[in-house]
């Protein structure tokens, strides 16, 4: 698996539902259209991304849209979107809504030196709760000189480099969606690299399933 | 832009809290370097028993190779899963599989189409992917080139012009695209035709091997790539 890298690596990304609903009958396909720029810039619909919104029952229909967490370096950007309308005998775009991404940090503090590494799980709250869209950032501890705009825990054992540090230990990670809106996260726990293996252990923290809420 | 791959997962034990789909892409033949940067997911829960999980993951359609300084369609596409269960984790086998394309043309024998896609999915109908078709005698840099349809704000101009574009090209139209997924896997596909000019002639369909139906359903050819 060392080889060396073939591919640049992609921004990583994170799922952001977007939802419509039928005015009337006789609507045969719903597409979004998306892509995203700097704020204040206009959109480039040339190499945009379209996905077909999916029925939920009803007149509702829903889609996700794979959104990059930085754009030109920032956290936070412009994400552009209209609706693409097929009827039996015509097709309709909706105007064009422009919306500002921004993130926030969250922090863990963690007074007894527990845990090794800290991750968030994170969506927007949406009024269906079944419509939310887990994602998941990991943090990074203050005093590491590990700097990832990552979503994955580290594979590797942090285990040494964390109890050198002096208490409490805090990690910071960063949750996205749209300004205005507000994100619903909770923590997953990781004690990991124990020179016992026995003593590795993870877990998530919900705050007994309501999570807390980050405004953006 | 990108087509969409469903990846499930389905709960063969209980207690399993959390899956996530670790994923990186890389011209053919060549392997991934995890410590360089790769994309990871969570699976969403859909519940149910066995618990079953499912996220669509968003696929490029080329992909860059360093080495050799150009893009490649077809690519591996190299993944695990890893699984928090019962306050630990564990990770599956690391599997890679082959993405590979597939052109195809529809000939329209007497001029009726004005507008057409390839409606798709991998496996069945969880994420379609619309590719715009195109008759290669249209240039790539028209303004009436298919792919700039659902940006141009005045869709009654793109019509009237995209018609005579077609008109002044002899007959058939032989419009193409493209569609992709892994090897060895099943892919539904439709034709999305539409007549949008002159304005009393406007129809659209979507096409099957049974003719004209909804989006979607039984009715759709079947693709083993």
């Amino acid at each position: 698996m060392g080889a060396s890298p073939v591919t640049a690596p992609q921004a990583p990304v994170f799922g952001l539902r977007k939802t419509w609903i039928d005015p009337g009958p006789g609507i045969a396909m719903v597409q979004a259209h998306y892509t995203w720029s700097a704020v204040g810039a206009e959109p480039d619909w040339t190499e945009a991304e379209q996905v077909v919104l999916a029925p939920r029952g009803g007149p509702l229909r829903t889609a996700v849209f794979e959104v990059p967490r930085t754009v030109g370096g920032e956290t936070s950007f412009a994400l552009h979107h209209f609706f693409f309308v097929v009827t039996a005998n015509d097709r309709t775009a909706s105007p064009v809504f422009t919306e500002d991404i921004a993130s926030s940090e969250v922090t863990y503090e963690d007074q007894a030196g527990v845990y090794t590494s800290i991750g968030v799980v994170w969506s927007a709250v949406e009024d269906v709760p079944e419509l939310a869209v887990p994602n998941y950032t990991s943090t990074v501890m203050d005093g590491l000189s590990f700097d990832t705009m990552g979503d994955a825990p580290d594979e590797g054992s942090l285990y040494e480099f964390v109890r050198a540090q002096p208490l409490p230990h805090v990690f910071r990670g960063r949750v996205w969606g749209v300004r205005g809106t507000r994100i619903r996260y909770g923590y997953h726990l990781i004690r990991s690299g124990q020179p016992d293996p026995a003593d590795n252990v993870e877990s998530w923290d919900d705050n007994e399933r309501a999570g807390w809420i980050a405004e953006l | 832009m990108s087509w969409y791959y469903p990846k499930g997962w389905t709960d063969q034990e209980d207690g399993i809290e959390q899956v996530l789909i670790h994923y990186a892409c890389t011209p053919p033949g060549q392997w991934p370097d995890w410590s360089w940067g790769h994309d990871t997911r969570i699976l969403q829960d859909f519940g149910g028993y066995p618990r079953r999980r499912l996220k669509v993951l968003r696929m490029p359609r080329e992909v860059w190779d360093m080495q050799n300084g150009w893009p490649t369609p077809e690519y591996r596409f190299h993944y695990y899963f890893e699984v928090y269960q019962h306050g630990n984790r564990w990770t599956t086998d690391l599997f890679s599989e082959d993405i590979v394309y597939r052109d195809l043309e529809y000939a329209d024998d007497n001029g009726w189409v004005t507008h057409i896609c390839i409606y798709w999915a991998v496996g069945d109908w969880t994420a379609p992917v619309y590719s715009p078709m195109e008759d290669p005698r249209i240039p790539a840099d028209s303004e009436f080139a298919a792919k700039n349809y659902y940006a141009y704000n005045d869709k009654e101009r793109f019509h009237h012009e995209k018609y005579h574009l077609l008109y002044g090209l002899d007959l058939p139209h032989r419009f193409r695209s493209r569609i992709w997924g892994p090897r060895g896997a099943t892919l539904v596909q439709q034709y999305h035709v539409g007549r949008m000019y002159p304005p009393q002639e406007k129809s659209e369909t979507w096409l099957g091997p049974n003719g004209p139906s909804a989006p979607g359903g039984d009715n759709g050819w079947v693709h083993h790539l």
